[in-house]
């Protein structure tokens, strides 16, 4: 399975270069495949972005939204893309440029890792 | 009984008030309080939110537990989860048995009876990670006063809230694609 997901992020990578990190990442703060930035605990941020998602997955269905799709942090200095790949697995992009593209990229990526 | 008459003689009442066990503050409290926070953080962060902090709160706790046991009490390896699970039986977090262990990995299987897990009746899915991360955080201990360079996650195949007799726990060094084989 971990050749697959690898597979997956280099294509996503291939297909959109401007995408500064990606990874595939599990809530008890593992990182399945792709990278996140050295200079942070990855441990914290994965488990923290799984949270995130839980979070934002709630509050949709609180409002009666259905599904989440995918969640869009705008930081003055980047954008954060997440989005859910199956019960407890989920995808985070790091990007500067493009969010909106790089945001339904994600949601694709993480659509084909659910299947 | 004699089990739950030496906890009462290792309890202190410290000069301030505090409740000390074995040089912990500790809280007595009812095991629905604990479902409660768990359960209250489902309703409004979601399960894995929940379920996430939760694991991080038991593996800091086991980890800490850990480290208490091997710097006070020289208790080491294997015999530093067996106390661990001992006190936690007597304190009435369920009834603990290793089914086995093997320092060497460092993986260890857990069988808890009359789990806290009971809380949630039918919930339809494993809810001890509080356990799954105390388990993970003493093999995480022992991995790393060991020279062993493994990351320890614990699974929970098995959970009374999910109809199973028993909850199982299952701590070992992760591997790609483990967790997905639940």
């Amino acid at each position: 399975m971990k050749g697959d997901f690898e597979y997956f992020i280099r294509e996503f990578k291939r297909s959109y270069p401007w995408v500064e990190y990606v990874a595939v990442v599990e809530p008890d703060g593992m990182v399945l495949a792709g990278e996140l930035p050295e200079d942070v605990s990855v441990d914290d941020v994965v488990s923290t972005g799984s949270a995130f998602l839980s979070v934002a997955s709630k509050l949709s269905n609180m409002l009666k939204m259905g599904k989440i799709m995918v969640s869009v942090v705008e930081s003055a200095d980047g954008t954060i893309i997440a989005s859910s790949a199956g019960n407890e697995r989920a995808v985070i992009a790091l990007t500067k440029e493009k969010p909106s593209l790089t945001a339904m990229a994600v949601k694709k990526l993480a659509l084909e890792l659910t299947r | 009984m004699d089990e739950l008459k030496d906890l009462i003689m290792r309890l202190k009442i410290d000069e301030e008030g505090r409740l000390v066990l074995d040089g912990y503050p500790m809280i007595l409290t009812t095991r629905n309080y604990i479902a409660f926070i768990q359960q209250s953080a489902e309703e409004v962060l979601g399960v894995n939110a929940a379920r996430t902090v939760m694991y991080r709160a038991g593996f800091k706790s086991g980890y800490m537990f850990a480290q208490h046991q091997s710097d006070i009490f020289k208790v080491k390896g294997g015999d530093i989860l067996k106390k661990y699970l001992h006190d936690a039986s007597l304190r009435g977090w369920g009834n603990f048995t290793i089914v086995s262990f093997d320092s060497s990995i460092p993986r260890a299987e857990v069988r808890i009876d009359a789990s806290i897990a009971e809380e949630w009746k039918d919930a339809g899915r494993s809810v001890c990670h509080s356990w799954r991360g105390g388990i993970a955080g003493i093999l995480q201990f022992i991995a790393d006063t060991s020279g062993l360079d493994v990351r320890i996650v614990a699974r929970e195949p098995k959970c009374i809230a999910k109809g199973d007799p028993y909850c199982l726990i299952i701590g070992e060094p992760y591997r790609h694609g483990k967790v997905e084989e639940e």
